[in-house]
């Protein structure tokens, strides 16, 4: 025998001994016994158990209490009856409402529990609303319940997959209104004598509505139930959020470590490729220096070994200043710059014949507008600029062919740009080719640098109020567009 | 293959009017109907100085102007129509007169709920009150053992104190009792307290008051009955069994969505109530 069958026999058992000894002693006292039944089953079973126990012992006593009354009118005794039975419905009632909201309390705070651990499993969301739904329905005694959680505009997604809301439905409702909506009787699917109700409670996070909850019940859905799901919306909007935020938290960590495993990498072959970049001029430093000194050698020869020499320490002296500059860059103090009004054409000269004759065989085309202001910058810096683009034009291109250096007007700018015929970028490496030691290809054996070449470029055109772009497409060129301010009025008055 | 944006239909999916006007509780309350109704019945009534004629007529009105009033609000309600509510009316008055004439004439009666049952198979707004809902059998024994058991203690606390005696009755006339309450009397209060009333009242209300305030104009109709005997005692029981029988047929009709259920107590008990017979 199960502990309710054993618990409800026995408080029948309680009333109905208590009832035959009340009518064979005539002892109206006794009745006030049958609070004990009342009240037990009240605290086991609910208001149901309370009143049924009650209505029980009225029934039972009806037959023994209207005799009297048919005889003698509503005597004492008559009072006494009635004021017990009314004293055990309001015990009945009483305690069982008290021990159903201490129960309902209870289940609410495990459903609580549960739907946080269901979102904080890393199940995903889908699955996760499956079971949030299943836990709510079983707290609620719901018929259904959906969870959905918005996923952008009027697009959701529930436990049933993807859901769009269509205007004049409940959910675009509950959606453009943030407020619990409770439909008290629903015709689509209505049963008689069970209405459909309805309650979508908004999940709500700073304002706005990133979810929501919907309970559907055939018959009640008291205030209680209703404050309670309204109650435990607040409870799974915190939930989901957290566990949104502990998604993003997870992406960016995991991002914030994919560039720094990606900067270390970066870093590593930068070292090397520094250190062959610095030991290639020391190499020929060393070895025509060693010439020099160990051999009397013809004029010429001499003069030519000292050029060379000459050459390798300015590129070493390139290399040096770029990692100045990259180290300045990094500590955020960026390069040191004075502006003055500054020609473009004479600019563009200076950088092409730094390459005509370099053995590439490269033909270097300088196409100006006329009348083309100069541009205000730092002449040293323009240089630069201007020397590491054609430096790549030449490195990245075919000898023999062409490399256009361009100027022209573009509003309060001048566009200068530097054109190749070359293998040009990937599209891929585009966004990232600005990037500090970013290089397209490191293979071995490949065009040299060390991948600070435009980064440096970047942070010296936008040090000057300028800006810079690039265009290509794999295998037809290149173009590096150069924006830097125009200078208006006086055309010669700085000109360097 | 892209997935489709509407898989399943959703409770947030349902069409939704904010501005939709609440609907009235008894939409289409005949009172034209009622009126003529009670106009025939103070006709009846009025009539009653003619000799022979008084006897038969307020009898026969008396019931199809009480039972055909309440299932002339359930049609009404239900958006049956008049041509079908005049019928189930006439056949009550027919049964009412036939049974008055000839004791087996009682059979008529049956002829009232067969009609509606029939009538509410071809409409669905009169089929969606719960008479053809499929009856779970547990809710018929339930609903049938409840009205037994009430029966029961109704023939106890009557034999011991409302001045009535078990049995005593002539077959005939116990036949034509029971024949009446299963055609006119169980049907419409069926039909109009737990078909219409309750179920429109819990469409607003909790089970609880919506059961209240039916079980109430239930008892009250039963109360105001000329057929019922006026004294206290009599009053006090009839009122305790009503609110008994009416809260567990509100009940029945809830959990099972049929008539049925309830309809069984209620005869299981009239049948236990006609037995008795006054001292």
């Amino acid at each position: 025998v199960s502990r309710p069958a054993a618990e409800w026999t026995a408080a029948v058992a309680a009333v109905v001994i208590t009832t035959a000894a009340v009518a064979t002693f005539e002892m109206g006292a006794l009745r006030h016994l049958l609070v004990i039944p009342t009240a037990w089953c009240a605290a086991r079973y609910g208001v149901r158990g309370g009143l049924a126990i009650a209505a029980l012992a009225m029934f039972l006593e009806v037959p023994c209490l209207l005799p009297p009354m048919a005889m003698r009118g509503v005597d004492p005794g008559i009072v006494d009856g009635v004021a017990t039975f009314s004293l055990l419905l309001v015990v009945g009632g009483l305690a069982g409402a008290l021990s159903d909201r201490a129960r309902r309390r209870l289940t609410r705070y495990t459903a609580a529990v549960a739907l946080q651990q269901a979102l904080s499993s890393g199940t995903p969301l889908a699955q996760a609303l499956g079971q949030v739904s299943e836990s709510l329905r079983e707290v609620l005694s719901a018929d259904a319940v959906e969870v959905i959680v918005r996923r952008q505009g009027s697009d959701y997604i529930g436990a049933s997959g993807p859901l769009s809301l269509r205007p004049a439905t409940i959910g675009a409702e509950v959606a453009e209104r943030a407020r619990t909506l409770f439909v008290a009787d629903l015709p689509e699917g209505r049963l008689a004598g069970r209405p459909r109700r309805l309650l979508i409670v908004p999940l709500r996070m700073r304002g706005a509505v990133i979810g929501m909850i919907g309970a559907e019940r055939r018959g009640d859905f008291p205030r209680d139930d209703r404050a309670a799901l309204e109650a435990l919306a607040v409870v799974l909007a915190l939930a989901l959020e957290n566990a949104r935020l502990g998604e993003q938290l997870e992406a960016k960590v995991s991002a914030a470590t994919e560039r720094l495993r990606e900067l270390d990498r970066a870093k590593t072959e930068f070292v090397a490729a520094a250190s062959h970049e610095l030991r290639t001029p020391l190499t020929s430093l060393c070895g025509f220096s060693e010439l020099l000194l160990a051999r009397q050698l013809p004029e010429h020869q001499r003069r030519r070994f000292i050029t060379v020499i000459h050459t390798e320490a300015t590129r070493l002296g390139r290399i040096i200043d770029d990692l100045l500059d990259l180290s300045r860059i990094e500590s955020g103090r960026g390069p040191e710059l004075s502006p003055v009004s500054l020609a473009v054409v004479p600019t563009l000269e200076a950088a092409a014949e730094l390459f005509r004759g370099s053995g590439g065989g490269h033909r270097f085309r300088i196409v100006t507008e006329a009348d083309l202001p100069p541009v205000l910058g730092d002449p040293d810096a323009v240089g630069r600029i201007l020397v590491n683009l054609v430096s790549n034009a030449v490195k990245y291109s075919p000898p023999g062919t062409d490399v256009r250096l361009l100027a022209a007007r573009a509003g309060e700018y001048v566009d200068i740009s530097v054109e190749d015929d070359g293998i040009g970028i990937p599209e891929h490496a585009l966004g990232q080719i600005f990037d500090r030691y970013y290089r397209v290809s490191r293979r071995p054996g490949g065009p040299p640098g060390l991948g600070l070449g435009l980064s440096l470029v970047k942070s010296l055109v936008e040090s000057q109020g300028g800006s810079i772009r690039v265009d290509s497409s794999g295998g037809r060129g290149s173009r590096f567009t150069v924006s830097l301010p125009a200078v208006h009025g006086d055309h010669t008055g700085d000109d360097a | 293959m892209p997935r489709p944006s509407r898989p399943f239909l959703s409770l947030f999916d349902l069409p939704h009017d904010p501005d939709r006007p609440p609907r009235p509780l008894l939409p289409g309350f005949p009172l034209p109907g009622l009126c003529v109704l009670a106009g025939m019945l103070v006709a009846a009534m009025a009539s009653g100085g003619l000799a022979g004629v008084s006897a038969h007529l307020v009898p026969v009105v008396g019931v199809t102007a009480g039972h055909g009033a309440l299932l002339m609000i359930v049609f009404a309600t239900a958006g049956a129509g008049w041509r079908t509510t005049l019928l189930v009316v006439g056949l009550l008055a027919l049964a009412a007169a036939v049974s008055r004439a000839v004791w087996l004439g009682a059979l008529a009666y049956l002829l009232v709920p067969a009609a509606v049952w029939h009538l509410a198979r071809r409409s669905p707004g009169l089929g969606a009150i719960g008479i053809t809902t499929p009856v779970p059998l547990r809710a018929a024994l339930i609903g049938f053992g409840s009205g037994f058991c009430l029966g029961g203690h109704l023939l106890i606390s009557a034999s011991r104190t409302l001045g009535y005696e078990f049995s005593g009755h002539s077959l005939e006339t116990y036949f034509v009792a029971v024949a009446y309450d299963v055609g006119a009397n169980v049907i419409s209060a069926e039909c109009f307290f737990r078909g219409t009333l309750f179920d429109r009242l819990h469409r607003r209300f909790p089970f609880w008051l919506a059961a209240a305030v039916t079980t109430v104009a239930e008892v009250v109709r039963y109360i105001v009955d000329p057929l019922l005997p006026k004294f206290p005692v009599a009053i006090a029981g009839a009122a305790f069994y009503m609110a008994v029988l009416g809260m567990a047929s509100c009940a029945l009709f809830r959990a099972s969505g049929s008539l049925v259920p309830g309809a069984l107590g209620r005869l299981a008990f009239f049948g236990a109530y006609r037995s008795l017979r006054g001292r």
